[in-house]
């Protein structure tokens, strides 16, 4: 116990991890504040539900967590997953045993071939992510639109059974996550490929001076945030049992805030995905409150301004000196 | 005379002229390709179209300048048109009641990002971010998901051209904006701070500029602009709808980056913008008109700003 507190003193832990305490922290307060409320709160039925609503956001902003390490941003994420959830619901064939293979795998295939495009654009030709994504996030929510122009299509009834479908009594989904949040933090925090997105996002003349080549990371990091983005189109195809082109508009800039709730920050290298995870419960939840409490779904986003502001304001203010 | 034509070339070179150019090829394209493209009513609406974002594209070339971004812009955008059409009630009496409100609403809108940025310590694109989602509550809770309210004849009136013109009441505001941004941008020391503290805020601070100020005037400008667009745009929508201001967000940033102005700050201004907006309009309108299908517009466009942006690029590794 000695040992965790004099390890919890340490300036380098502090600097690590305080981001992500305070995401928890916040999480905790809030959860408690919840479950003061109301007694529905607390029961499996409305965590499952929290589980489902949360998951697409959460592989979203482990994608823009990754981006953000790197010291880039990307806005198309949101679009990439609409762009592979249609692409899921167009190549799906319901009624074949293993109908499902092609189109989730031609889905996770579309979400790094965007990533790819968006990596190139950052990282070969150096121009601004922001914008590059801006412009980027058109185009895919075009092809999209141009795949699917009316939300619809079916499902492989099998695939959507099993994504839905519980084991022990808890989501599969859930397990799902937590396994891809294993790889994703072991890759960013233990493995050569992580250190060399925190250094890229940190120093990026001194990560090129090193021998890294900053180019392929960039381009490898957004690859990756676009297979996250893809998965998380996937299973919402399979959850809503149908596509739609426009599902994912509002999840780039959702995916910001809790990778920014979770300790994640503008300026590159620090961050860690467990903070991510919380910061997007923060944001699930506030839906689910307003849920649970009937207060009009008008107060949605009054609710989210304010958290989102509130937890980064707390989380900044013992920095205030700096 | 050798060195005048050199200095001529290397400006052509600069985003912010080199639009120009783009912007001429792009309008003489577009009147070859659809007859009746340079009918008065044509022209006059795509100026009008234009006036909007123009408007708003202010606030945001201050914001970029500075090294920043301004997310609330769309949403306050919305709140303008709301609150616009919802006191006018179609009534010209109540004008000066509407714009005193919208007034201090865009204000306390611009303070408050202000705030949050200097004070609270946030990082400009999650706090702008943040208080986008506030305004959007707002605006729900306001109209409870069903706006109501009405132009009244002066707001409509600013919308139509007078006599045979393709000038209009919006166009003209637009241009009176411009000429003072572009002064202030240029003349002023407030204009100048705003460079610096773009370029490098620790430098600018420690040159004694009071970079809380600069930070307040400019978000307060930004979200007055907005607002007013907003309002504005009730006489040209009629009434007031809840999704008005969705694509000022994008198109007002695009705008500005098209128009040679630095995401990182400190280099570019409104001139360029003004060519970035024209371009943005006149693009959306020409797909329009060669009736493309709304998924080969969005593709277009998207690609169309890639394809400038690495342009530019090409340009900047030449120097």
């Amino acid at each position: 116990m000695t040992k965790v507190l004099k390890l919890m003193k340490e300036e380098k832990f502090k600097y690590k991890y305080s981001g992500v305490i305070m995401a928890y922290l916040f999480l905790v307060l809030f959860m408690v504040f919840i479950g003061m409320f109301d007694d529905s709160f607390f029961t499996g039925r409305n965590l499952s539900n929290v589980i489902y609503t949360a998951f697409p956001l959460v592989m979203v902003s482990f994608g823009q967590t990754i981006c953000l390490l790197t010291h880039g941003i990307d806005i198309s994420l949101g679009m990439i997953l609409s762009l592979s959830n249609c692409v899921c619901i167009v190549l799906m064939k319901p009624d074949e045993p293993l109908g499902w293979v092609t189109g989730v795998a031609a889905a996770l295939v579309t979400g790094m071939v965007c990533g790819l495009i968006n990596g190139i654009l950052i990282g070969r030709f150096r121009l601004a992510a922001l914008i590059v994504t801006l412009s980027m996030s058109t185009v895919y929510g075009g092809i999209a639109l141009y795949l699917l122009p009316m939300p619809g299509g079916s499902i492989h009834k099998g695939f959507a059974k099993f994504l839905r479908g519980k084991l022990c009594g808890i989501p599969v989904v859930f397990f799902l996550l937590l396994i891809v949040l294993v790889i994703v933090r072991a890759v960013l925090n233990q493995t050569p490929l992580g250190r060399k997105i925190r250094a890229v996002g940190g120093n990026y003349a001194a990560a090129y001076a090193t021998g890294i080549d900053a180019v392929r990371t960039k381009i490898i990091a957004h690859m990756l945030a676009g297979l996250l983005s893809a998965v998380g189109g996937v299973f919402l195809a399979a959850y809503m049992y149908s596509g739609d082109p426009t599902i994912g508009s509002s999840y780039s800039l959702r995916a910001i805030a809790s990778s920014i709730i979770g300790g994640a920050v503008f300026s590159g290298a620090v961050g860690d995905v467990l903070g991510t995870l919380a910061g997007v419960v923060i944001l699930t939840l506030i839906n689910n409150m307003l849920n649970l409490l009937g207060i009009s779904s008008y107060f949605q986003f009054l609710l989210q301004g304010i958290i989102i502001i509130a937890a980064l304001a707390l989380g900044s203010l013992k920095n205030v000196n700096r | 005379m050798e060195t005048k034509v050199l200095h001529i070339k290397e400006n052509l070179r600069k985003p912010e002229y080199f639009v120009y150019i783009i912007l001429a090829v792009m309008f003489t394209v577009a009147v070859i390709a659809s007859p009746g493209y340079l009918q008065r009513a044509h022209m006059s609406g795509l100026l009008k179209t234009a006036s909007f974002l123009g408007i708003a594209a202010i606030g945001q070339t201050f914001a970029i300048l500075l090294g920043d971004i301004d997310l609330s812009v769309a949403n306050t955008i919305t709140l303008g048109n709301v609150l616009g059409a919802q006191i006018l009630m179609g009534s010209d009496a109540n004008l000066g009641k509407a714009f005193v409100i919208i007034l201090l609403a865009g204000i306390l809108i611009g303070a408050g990002n202000g705030f949050g940025i200097r004070y609270l310590k946030l990082d400009p694109f999650i706090m702008t971010l943040g208080m986008s989602s506030v305004i959007e509550g707002v605006f729900m809770i306001y109209t409870q998901g069903a706006p109501k309210g009405k132009t009244s004849p002066f707001m409509s009136s600013l919308c139509r051209s007078a006599g045979t013109g393709v000038v209009t009441g919006v166009f003209l505001i637009w241009i009176v904006l411009v000429v003072i941004a572009i002064f202030v941008m240029k003349k002023t020391t407030f204009g100048r701070n705003v460079f610096a503290v773009g370029a490098n805020k620790t430098a600018a601070r420690f040159s004694g500029i009071n970079t809380t100020k600069i930070y307040f005037i400019v978000y307060i400008i930004s979200a007055v602009l907005a607002i007013f667009a907003g309002f504005l745009l009730v006489g040209y929508t009629g009434t007031s709808y809840l999704d008005v201001g969705v694509d000022y967000n994008d198109n007002s940033i695009a705008a500005v980056i098209i128009g040679g102005t630095a995401v990182t700050g400190g280099r570019g201004g409104y001139l360029g913008t003004l060519a970035g907006v024209m371009l943005m309009v006149m693009l959306v309108d020409f797909l329009t008109i060669v009736n493309i299908s709304e998924a080969g517009r969005q593709m277009i466009q998207g690609g169309i700003i890639i394809i400038l942006l690495l342009l530019y690029n090409r340009d900047k590794a030449s120097h």
